[in-house]
Formats: C-alpha cells, sequence, structure tokens
C-alpha cells in the first residue's frame, strides 16, 4: 500500500475548511482531472467492466481530492491516481487476494513459457489479428485475480520496471516477476479461447 | 500445452522463449539481448511467440474505453467531488488529453 497518500500533514481534510479550499481546488483542477480519461482506461483493464470502471474512477477521485494536500508538487500525478485507483480496487477485492496463497517465482518463470510456437504460433497471430483486441484485453483482464492483475497493470500499463513494481505492490522483485508472467499468460490463455469461441481453430487443435 | 517442439536448436529455443519476457521487457544486458534477437531472428518457432507476446503487451497498453464514455463520467465526478466541497474554476477546460 505504499502508493496511497496517507500521511496527513494537515489536521483536516480540505472539505472541512471551504477557506482555504480554493488554492487545492485551483491546483487539483490543474494537475488531476486533466487524467481523468487516463485514470478511466487503467480503472477498465483493473477492473474488467465498464461499470465497475466508472465507480473505481468516482472513488479513486474522491479520495485524491480528500488525500490532495499530500500531493507533493512536481511529482507524477498520473501515477499517484494509478496508485489511488489500485489500492480502491485491491481494498474492494481482498477476499480474493487471499485465496492466492501458492506462489513459487521459479517455477511460475518456467511455467510462463509460451506454448504459442511454431505453426501453432503463426495460426495464434492471425487469430489475434481477427479479436477485437482492446475489447478482448479488457474481458480477459477480468479474469485474473487481483494480485495478478496488479502485477501486468504496474509494468505493462504503468510502464514500471520490474523493481519499482515490486514497491508498489509491496512484494519481492521474484513475486511481482512470477505475478507479471503467470498474468501475462494467463492473458493469453484467454485471448485465445476468446478466438475460439468465435469459430477459429486453437494452437492446441492445429499443433 | 505444446511448448517442446522438434527443432535443430532445441537448446536456443528453450533459452528463447525462457527468456521471452525478460527480453521484451529490456531486463537483459545487451549482449544477452543481442543473442536472443539473433535467434529469434532466424528461428520462425520462437518468431511467432515473441510476435505474439510482443503484439498482446501492446495491446494492454493501447486506450480501450470509449471516447465517448469519458463526458458523462466526468460529469458524474465533478458532481460527486463538488459535495465534498470542491469547486473547478474553468468550466469546459478540463479535457482529458494525455
Amino acid at each position: 500500500m505504499s502508493g496511497l497518500p496517507t500521511q496527513n500533514m494537515h489536521p483536516l481534510p480540505p472539505s472541512t475548511t471551504p477557506a482555504s479550499a480554493a488554492v487545492p481546488a485551483a491546483s487539483f483542477e490543474k494537475e488531476a482531472l486533466p487524467w481523468l480519461a487516463a485514470v478511466q482506461q487503467y480503472a477498465l483493464r483493473l477492473s474488467g467492466s465498464a461499470a465497475d470502471a466508472d465507480d473505481l474512477v468516482q472513488t479513486t477521485f474522491l479520495n485524491a481530492w480528500k488525500s490532495w494536500h499530500t500531493f507533493k508538487p512536481g511529482s507524477d500525478a498520473r501515477r499517484w491516481l494509478f496508485a489511488i485507483c489500485r489500492n480502491a480496487f485491491l481494498r474492494s477485492r481482498q477476499m480474493e487476494a487471499r485465496l492466492v496463497t501458492l506462489e513459487d517465482p521459479e517455477l511460475e518463470t518456467l511455467a510462463a513459457v509460451t506454448p504459442v510456437t511454431g505453426d501453432a504460433g503463426a495460426a495464434a497471430l492471425r487469430r489475434l489479428d481477427q479479436l477485437d483486441l482492446p475489447e478482448a484485453i479488457t474481458s480477459a483482464m477480468g479474469t485474473l485475480t487481483p494480485p495478478f492483475r496488479e502485477a501486468v497493470l504496474l509494468v505493462d500499463v504503468e510502464g514500471r520496471d520490474y523493481e519499482e513494481a515490486a514497491r508498489e505492490a509491496g512484494v519481492p522483485v521474484g513475486t511481482i516477476r512470477s505475478r507479471l508472467y503467470r498474468g501475462r499468460r494467463l492473458l493469453q490463455e484467454q485471448l485465445l479461447g476468446h478466438a475460439r469461441d468465435l469459430g477459429f481453430r486453437t494452437a492446441k487443435e492445429s499443433a | 500445452m505444446s511448448a517442446h517442439h522438434e527443432h535443430a536448436h532445441p537448446t536456443d529455443c528453450t533459452e528463447a522463449l525462457r527468456e521471452l519476457y525478460a527480453c521484451l521487457d529490456g531486463c537483459l544486458d545487451p549482449e544477452r539481448r543481442r543473442a536472443i534477437e539473433a535467434h529469434v531472428a532466424k528461428c520462425a518457432c520462437c518468431l511467432h511467440a515473441f510476435q505474439f507476446e510482443a503484439r498482446m503487451l501492446a495491446a494492454i497498453r493501447e486506450p480501450c474505453a470509449d471516447d465517448a464514455a469519458v463526458e458523462p463520467l466526468r460529469r458524474k465526478v465533478l458532481a460527486a467531488l463538488r459535495e465534498l466541497g470542491f469547486t473547478p474554476e474553468a468550466h469546459g477546460q478540463v479535457d482529458g488529453t494525455v
């Protein structure tokens, strides 16, 4: 939870001090609100559904406004908002997160070796072109358990390196790597399954 | 899963596929990266796998929300923020460009 701004330096939140709220309102409007569309994209990847994403975006901006006085001017507002969004999502899914108990980084790294090689790989590539990929990815993300989803979001959407992602998630680098690889592998399986459902043959069938 | 294919360079393929994500994520040292890339360039088996993964990772990064869905959400969020004491000044000036 290192990404969530929790150090309240001021005794009162902005909402209870209207006189001083004018200054944070202007900076919030300038620094935070322009990222609304980006946070919506992020929330959609995170939650896997448009309705859940909208609720998550609203929660994110309300939490961001309440904590705006803890935002360090000049730092990355986009990533600050992403962290709030991620934490809000993970809190809402805490029960699910506890279900993930077995993690062996080395085993997962090996398991991440892609199954779509050779002719099957060529076929898989063609099927990928026939999918509505953004939509397929969104629904595939929705099937990942929160820890896997968090790893994919931190590295693939936010563009953080493994070390940064591990710090944000509060886990060792080996764990974030294993979750990332496993998450991607699951997404890949989902995409291929999605393509099969559309009537195409799977890599396994053509191999 | 059929990861084990008959191939002239089984060791190279195994290594390349094992380090596929590390390579795509830019986590390999330059020498190692060049070795993997050289193998992938001449191995159709691995090339397809790398292309598939690269395509998927690019799609994860791509925008996915409907542009038309931004404005209704912005209005909803602004209304909720106002209830918490937020008063926007630049009406209509806050756009969603990234």
